[in-house]
């Protein structure tokens, strides 16, 4: 039925949607159709995607539903999708159009759909099956129907739906399904069994454990008929009354995790032989299944499960908060600290509570699950929750979601109680008061303050707990404090160690945060080569380990973009933006200075370049309300001097300078913005005074390219007197410290008349000649008519002008005749309207053709 | 240019304080399954199917209440909010 409704050729419904309670037979009767088509001639692609609680994420979702597609094994497929990227925003449409270009049929199966409830989600989903191209086909399987706009595909006809009647067992499946049970009933019996089960899948095999080996089916079908509790009710009191002691103690027991390897089995029952009981219940069909991971888990039909519990929570409270903890101990013992506490917070007991998050906290910070862990703690005992290591991590979770103002407050009212510890019989442990006063050093940079927070902590002594992932973390904080502190150099030395603890505890969040810091420090100083290799690394680690929602991932894609920028690469403003869009999402303050980064790095590509100028003015990113380290305020602010500048803002200019200068100090940096501002008014001798001390090397810049910047400057005030040969001599300085860089950029944002002299002296930067061609390559071309105005032979003549060869010369190397030379010569002048080299080439540059 | 979000609002926030609802669910429930919903109270099951009635907290208790019956394969027949 499924296969006709989404393959008929007149009417082909692409979305089918399978909603029934549970225990109804959704997945299996699914699964089995799938397999059947597969089996079939010309079958589909069927790609399978069972959701779970944490794919209420965006960019989680999107990675599953890409993995779910190459795991079919159609290599066309895993092609297509190998070219696409998870974290773009539109990747749905990217994904509709690839899947279009690929032109097979694919199917994709959506189980346990119920789950999604998250906005964002939900809304990308709708678009996606809205546009989905047309050879695609969607099966949706849920508990009830996904809070999806489906409306519209069910009017309009093109929504199939499989509800719990047409899952239904027919007589003969139930038969069927006893079969395996090897239960034969009577005709009137299977007939009453039916009719009480309405088909119910779950019922039925309930049906089929309870009446394996019973004496009398007869009388137990009769007794069913006539109770009037529910199916699942009744059949599962019969399941297990009709187990030994032992079983239904292994069951209850085993049914406190949601799922269980054999070693944790025998943990929670003492019973040595946890493989055989598992083994007999897997052979009995008893609504058990196998996850195969390493080591195999097994867990319990949901319904069964939750039977289960509500029996255990019958028996005893202290006897399921013994078991809870069990698989408390079990989980922390093999490294799953969320999962203990989970268990832990189950079993309510306050002093295992504290004891586990005293042993885990930090491992639950740094690995990210700040928020599962807030959550949690909100469902512990009130006592529990009061306690100051509770009150620590939730400070951290909310830092780690970049919430200043919660994790203030915490932090102050823990400095409040701190008494109140004392009375619990223990001076504060280091490992808290380290935690306690690195929070507070993270919280001081979003707050101000940096000095004295990192002096508390300091005295605290960091760096030496021993536990590489707190030290990683303490000495993080530290390195960090001292970016923001414009100390470069101290920082590196302390965040290179930070990194060493992370590597050696193999954190790797950890060694993320201290990659991406380092990267920022390489930034502050300019050092593009550095920042560039650092972001890279910490990128791929975030995009291995799933930390793409955490705002480091975000703020290191941001520093990726300066490189980029710096490059001209045409992606900058893109990957700006969608870090600024990501940060936005999370909620953080640190949006702000995104969103003036990717206007900056968009303006070349911006319509209304005033209007974005504008908008740069209203959100920059070196506003001095951001918390912005003073190195990397000092890289962005020749781009912005200049971009004010050449909007005609003069105001604003003379603003920004005296904001740098109140907040970097009498730096190389600060001459170099108000030096900007002076050559603009062409006022000449004062721009010169200013620079000076910037070029001789004796007033330092906090970012190397500033710099190449200030030689620009200097070139470009040489050029304004004519001389010459000092503008070639400071154009060449520039070079010399771009190239390692390959930091195109400066030279594109301080005007034409640098290009003109790159062009003019063509030839005569000699090592660095390579460079100031591509530099020369990388300017726009521009679009004017006096490129139709000269032959395609004339233009490749007219760029081997400047190297000022002779017409044998350039013949000899053309492979030309020199006479052929000389016509397209005489063609260029009498076109130009000259009659010297010099003449033409400067006609050529001011038409923008070379 | 980037646009400021509408404000929201979300129904928890009209959720009165202390709202109590009722469920009919279809069939008489084992003591095992009333263990599974230690915060409602059973009333007199009269007609076969039995109705159990309790404190809701809010929206995401609700729902979450829903999902508690619907995980055990139990039946809601109707459900209503109870004049306080």
């Amino acid at each position: 039925m499924l296969t006709e409704a989404l393959t008929d050729d007149a009417h082909p419904c692409p979305v089918a949607l399978v909603c029934a309670p549970a225990g109804s037979g959704k997945t299996r009767a699914v699964a089995d159709w799938a397999r059947e088509v597969l089996a079939a001639a010309d079958a589909p692609t069927i790609a399978w995607l069972t959701i779970e609680e944490r794919h209420n994420d965006l960019d989680v979702v999107h990675r599953a539903i890409l993995r779910s597609l190459t795991d079919t094994g159609n290599p066309r497929l895993q092609k297509a999708c190998a070219g696409l990227d998870s974290e773009s925003p539109d990747l749905g449409a990217q994904l509709s159009a690839a899947l279009h270009e690929l032109g097979e049929n694919i199917w994709m199966v959506i189980d346990d759909a119920h789950l999604l409830r998250d906005t964002d989600v939900l809304t990308d989903l709708e678009s996606f099956m809205r546009w989905q191209p047309p050879m695609l086909r969607t099966v949706i399987i849920g508990r009830f129907e996904p809070p999806l706009a489906l409306q519209r595909l069910r009017l309009d006809g093109k929504l199939f739906t499989l509800t719990a009647k047409a899952l239904a067992f027919t007589s003969d499946e139930a038969a069927e399904m006893l079969d395996e049970h090897d239960v034969v009933l009577s005709p009137a019996d299977l007939d009453a069994l039916m009719d009480r089960t309405e088909g119910w899948a779950a019922g039925i095999r309930l049906a089929g454990m309870s009446l394996e080996g019973h004496p009398d089916p007869s009388r137990l079908i009769a007794e069913f008929t006539g109770d009037r509790r529910a199916v699942a009710d009744y059949l599962i009191e019969e399941v297990l009354a009709g187990q030994t002691g032992e079983m239904r103690e292994f069951l209850l027991r085993t049914s406190v995790p949601a799922s269980f390897t054999v070693e944790l089995a025998e943990k929670l029952t003492g019973c040595t032989d946890a493989h055989g009981n598992i083994d007999w219940l897997e052979h009995h069909n008893f609504l058990i299944s196998r996850i195969t991971d390493s080591p195999t888990h097994y867990r319990y039909h949901p319904l069964l499960r939750s039977y289960l519990r509500a029996e255990i929570s019958r028996i005893g409270h202290v006897e399921v908060e013994h078991l809870e903890l069990t698989a408390a101990h079990w989980h922390d013992e093999f490294g799953d600290a969320l999962l203990a506490l989970e268990h832990a917070v189950n079993s309510g007991d306050h002093d295992e509570i504290v004891a586990l998050l005293a042993r885990t906290s930090l491992a639950l910070i740094v690995g990210g699950h700040g928020e599962a862990v807030d959550r949690l703690l909100a469902r512990a005992p009130r006592s529990s929750q009061d306690h100051p290591s509770a009150r620590l991590i939730r400070a951290a979770a909310a830092l780690a979601s970049g919430n200043i103002p919660v994790a203030t407050s915490t932090l102050e009212l823990l400095d409040r109680r701190r008494s109140g510890l004392l009375v619990d019989g223990a001076a504060e442990s280091r490992l808290h008061l380290l935690l306690r006063e690195s929070l507070r050093v993270q919280t001081a940079i979003g707050t101000g303050d940096i000095e004295t927070a990192l002096n508390r902590l300091r005295r605290v002594g960091v760096g030496s707990s021993g536990d590489p992932d707190l030290d990683a973390f303490v000495l993080l904080q530290e390195g960090r404090a001292l970016l923001f502190l414009g100390r470069n150099d101290e920082s590196e030395v302390v965040l290179e160690k930070s990194l060493a603890h992370a590597r050696l505890g193999d954190a790797s969040l950890g060694v993320m945060y201290g990659l991406g810091s380092l990267a920022a420090v390489a930034m502050s100083r300019g050092d593009v080569v550095r920042a560039s290799a650092l972001a890279d690394e910490a990128l791929t680690i975030g995009r291995t380990h799933s930390a793409t929602s955490d705002p480091t991932f975000h703020l290191t894609k941001l520093i990726d973009s300066w490189c980029r920028y710096l490059r001209m690469d045409p992606d900058a403003a893109r990957l700006a933006a969608e870090s600024a869009e990501a940060l936005r999402r999370a909620n953080t303050g640190i949006a702000g200075f995104a969103d003036g980064a990717a206007t900056l790095f968009g303006l070349d590509d911006s319509g209304h370049r005033h209007n974005s100028v504008t908008t740069l003015h209203a959100e920059s990113p070196v506003s001095s309300s951001l918390p912005v380290p003073p190195g990397v305020r000092a890289v962005l602010l020749p781009a912005i001097q200049y971009a004010y500048l050449s909007a005609g803002e003069t105001g604003w200019a003379h603003e920004l300078a005296t904001e740098t200068h109140a907040l970097l100090g009498p730096t190389g940096d600060t001459a170099l913005v108000e030096a900007i501002i002076h050559l603009h008014l062409h006022r000449l001798d004062l721009a010169r005074k200013t620079l000076q001390p910037v070029v001789d090397g004796e007033l330092e810049c906090a970012a190397g390219t500033n710099l190449i910047a200030a030689w620009l400057v200097d070139a470009s005030i040489a050029l304004a007197r004519k001389h010459d040969s000092r503008a070639h001599s400071a154009l060449t300085e520039a070079l010399r410290l771009a190239e390692p860089q390959s930091a195109l950029r400066p030279f594109h944002d301080c005007g034409p008349q640098i290009r003109e002299l790159l062009v003019r002296s063509t030839g005569r930067f000699g090592v660095l000649e390579p460079f100031a061609e591509r530099l020369r390559a990388s300017f726009p071309r521009s679009e004017s008519a006096a490129s139709d105005m000269l032959t395609p032979r004339e233009l490749e003549l007219l760029v081997e002008l400047p190297s000022w060869r002779t017409a044998e010369q350039i013949a000899a190397d053309l492979c030309v005749s020199v006479n052929t030379v000389k016509t397209h010569l005489r063609g260029i002048y009498r076109k130009l309207g000259v009659t010297s080299r010099r003449d033409a080439i400067a006609a050529a540059q001011h038409n923008g053709l070379l | 240019m980037r646009m400021k979000e509408p404000a929201v609002v979300r129904p928890e926030s009209n959720w009165p304080g202390k709202v109590r609802y009722a469920f009919l669910i279809s069939g008489a429930l084992s003591d095992r399954v009333l263990a599974a919903f230690p915060e409602l109270d059973v009333s007199d099951v009269t007609t076969g199917d039995t109705t159990l009635y309790g404190p809701v907290d809010s929206p995401t208790d609700l729902r979450g209440m829903l999902a508690r019956f619907d995980a055990l394969g139990l039946t809601v027949i109707e459900m209503r909010r109870l004049p306080d």
